[in-house]
């Protein structure tokens, strides 16, 4: 377990008001452990005990296209029509220890806007996204 | 946990100012509108429990690993899958 976190300013990824269940999300870093490729690491800034596993959508599902709802384009600082700039989009990992499965989260990615670093749980509302995509095939 | 049964239509008020309408029923899914004033909080419970389930432990990190190589691995076979736009076919 991580004790301590310490991170440059531009780094830091503000998700306002944190992730749903997890406000210690407010503040957070992606790490990059070698041994952990492609899966990064959210670390939370206020709680070194908090650490979300998330990959790349592109990593599970090439064709993944996430929508923003309105509200998610405010809250991301994105214009509300016209060219955005490509946002990072991560997928929360879910690992079961008692099936020993590992599942991501297509309904709620985390979007994170690449200049100003304010990221989102953008919910794909109406989508056949799954909430829990069980990774089996992997 | 008080116990209420609706019809698809009727709804439920919570206090004077939420109102819970059972708005349709589909392969097992129930379809709620919840008109609430702005300032009231409505939080989908099972993204926070997948979101806190997914808060890595000490016991994962073997797991994350092992899952890290099998991406890797599925990437690297999709990217082979690929036909090479630089390849020209042979010439008969």
């Amino acid at each position: 377990m991580i004790e301590s976190v310490e991170a440059p300013p531009e780094s830091v990824i503000t998700i306002p008001n944190g992730l749903p269940g997890l406000p210690q999300m407010e503040r957070s870093v992606l790490l990059r452990p070698e041994d952990l490729d492609p899966i990064l690491l959210l670390q939370s800034l206020s709680d070194a005990s908090v650490s979300l596993p998330v990959v790349p959508a592109r990593a599970i599902s090439p064709d993944y296209h996430p929508t923003l709802a309105p509200e998610d384009r405010r809250a991301l600082g994105l214009p509300e029509d016209g060219p955005s700039p490509e946002l990072l989009e991560l997928v929360v990992l879910v690992l079961d220890s008692q099936e020993g499965v590992a599942a991501c989260n297509l309904f709620a990615p985390i979007l994170v806007h690449p200049l100003t670093r304010i990221g989102r749980q953008c919910l794909q509302l109406g989508s056949d996204y799954p909430s829990l995509l069980r990774l089996e095939g992997l | 946990m008080l116990v209420l049964q609706r019809r698809v239509g009727e709804s439920i008020l919570l206090g004077s100012e939420i109102e819970v309408r059972i708005l349709g029923l589909r392969n097992g899914q129930v379809k709620i509108g919840v008109i609430a004033p702005k300032h009231v909080e409505i939080r989908r419970n099972e993204l926070e429990e997948i979101n806190r389930r997914a808060v890595v432990g000490d016991w994962r990190t073997s797991s994350l690993a092992a899952l890290a190589q099998r991406l890797k691995n599925a990437g690297r076979a999709e990217a082979d899958s690929k036909p090479d736009p630089e390849k020209r076919p042979a010439e008969p």
